[in-house]
């Protein structure tokens, strides 16, 4: 009895240590398919979009009135900025980490002019910038982002509300310039 | 001696079986049914916006990378799913269904269709798998979208399935006018009209 109670004993809290081990391994072990699906031969600065209209396999979620420009950044090589002279019935525009854990957002009514400009830099960043109080004129018309991380991806989504605004969204999203900043600024 | 030695081993291995099996299932039971055990209810309507939310679970972690979803940041908006109508009634295409309610404090918002297997219903043309509130027709403040098969009047959202399906509502934009918790926003009702095989 006394060694039935034991195996019984230990094999609920070896299920529970099991259990938590699991579920906080999956975001470690798993590769994140969103990540790496879309990052697939897609390096830094490259161009991908998806269409909401368009059953995808990999990446769950997609509204069929949207379509979505995805750009990866790499804080390594210094800030990274998302810039677009052209605009959309309606955009937002999110960062993530590498983990798909959103790190930022914003929506066209937030932006100045309802233009695309956002400035990413590393969370180390801000002090030294916050200390020399430099940039602020090349800050002044960009929403500047200081991120927790060193790489990952931004997500713009663009309404298309119907196909007369077809091409207009798909001139937005390409002409989203998504590049590092020119160094000096 | 040696008899009882082998004995407490062989229970300390079935019982390692156990808790390995035990845990393994009950992680997988968890994350598959995360959205009906952490989807925070509202009506019929859950709210998948936590996913992705760097102050997530580990729970919500864990669902968001085998999920694939599209994340959505707290300040581009806020997505429902409703598997159920108001009636806590199974989503079940053999009926009809008219979602009503009041103007949702957002910029825009969107209303689509899944299958069970969470990818969007495809349409054959010219129906589409989804509406948006600019091309809807509202009655004051209000508006009421027919889901269903057969023609509706006013708005009608075309389901071409069979079986069961699922309701994603997106709200756009709701940060500027709302709370970022989602807490205030209002979500329409989803009711049974009536069935075919009824």
């Amino acid at each position: 009895m006394l060694k039935l109670t034991y195996g019984i004993l230990l094999s609920f809290c070896g299920a529970i240590l099991v259990h938590i081990s699991i579920i906080f391994l999956i975001p470690r072990l798993s590769d994140q398919r969103v990540t790496a699906h879309l990052q697939a031969g897609n390096p830094a600065g490259d161009v991908v979009i998806l269409s909401g209209s368009q059953n995808n396999s990999t990446v769950r979620g997609l509204d069929p009135f949207f379509r979505y420009r995805v750009c990866f950044f790499d804080l390594n090589d210094g800030a990274f900025q998302l810039v677009s002279n052209g605009t959309a019935a309606f955009f937002s525009a999110n960062l993530l980490s590498q983990s798909g854990e959103v790190l930022f957002s914003i929506t066209d009514r937030q932006t100045i002019n309802r233009k695309l400009n956002v400035e990413v830099r590393a969370l180390a960043e801000q002090q030294r910038l916050s200390q020399v109080a430099a940039d602020e004129t090349a800050l002044a018309s960009a929403v500047p982002v200081y991120v927790p991380v060193s790489n990952g991806y931004a997500i713009v989504r663009a309404f298309v509300p119907d196909q007369s605004w077809s091409a207009m969204t798909d001139e937005f999203l390409t002409g989203i310039e998504c590049q590092p900043v020119p160094a000096g600024n | 001696m040696r008899g009882c030695e082998l004995s407490r081993a062989t229970i300390v291995v079935l019982a390692l079986i156990a808790a390995f099996a035990g845990g393994t299932a009950s992680a997988a039971y968890v994350v598959s049914n995360w959205l009906q055990i952490y989807g925070q209810q509202s009506g019929p309507w859950k709210r998948l916006s936590t996913i992705g939310q760097p102050n997530a679970d580990p729970y919500t972690r864990a669902y968001n990378h085998i999920s694939n979803l599209m994340p959505v940041g707290g300040a581009e908006g806020q997505i429902y799913l409703a598997e159920k109508d108001s009636a806590n009634q199974v989503l079940d295409a053999a009926c009809t269904y008219l979602v009503a309610g009041d103007t949702p404090a957002a910029r825009l918002f969107t209303l689509r269709m899944e299958g069970p297997d969470g990818n969007t219903i495809a349409t054959p043309a010219p129906f589409q798998s989804a509406l948006h509130s600019d091309g809807l027709v509202f009655a004051g403040t209000t508006f009421s979208i027919g889901v269903s098969t057969s023609a509706q009047p006013g708005n009608w959202l075309y389901l071409p399935t069979d079986g069961t399906f699922r309701l994603i509502l997106t709200y756009y934009d709701v940060a500027v006018i709302n709370d970022d918790t989602g807490n205030s926003t209002r979500l329409p009702a989803i009711t049974k009209v009536g069935c075919d095989n009824a």
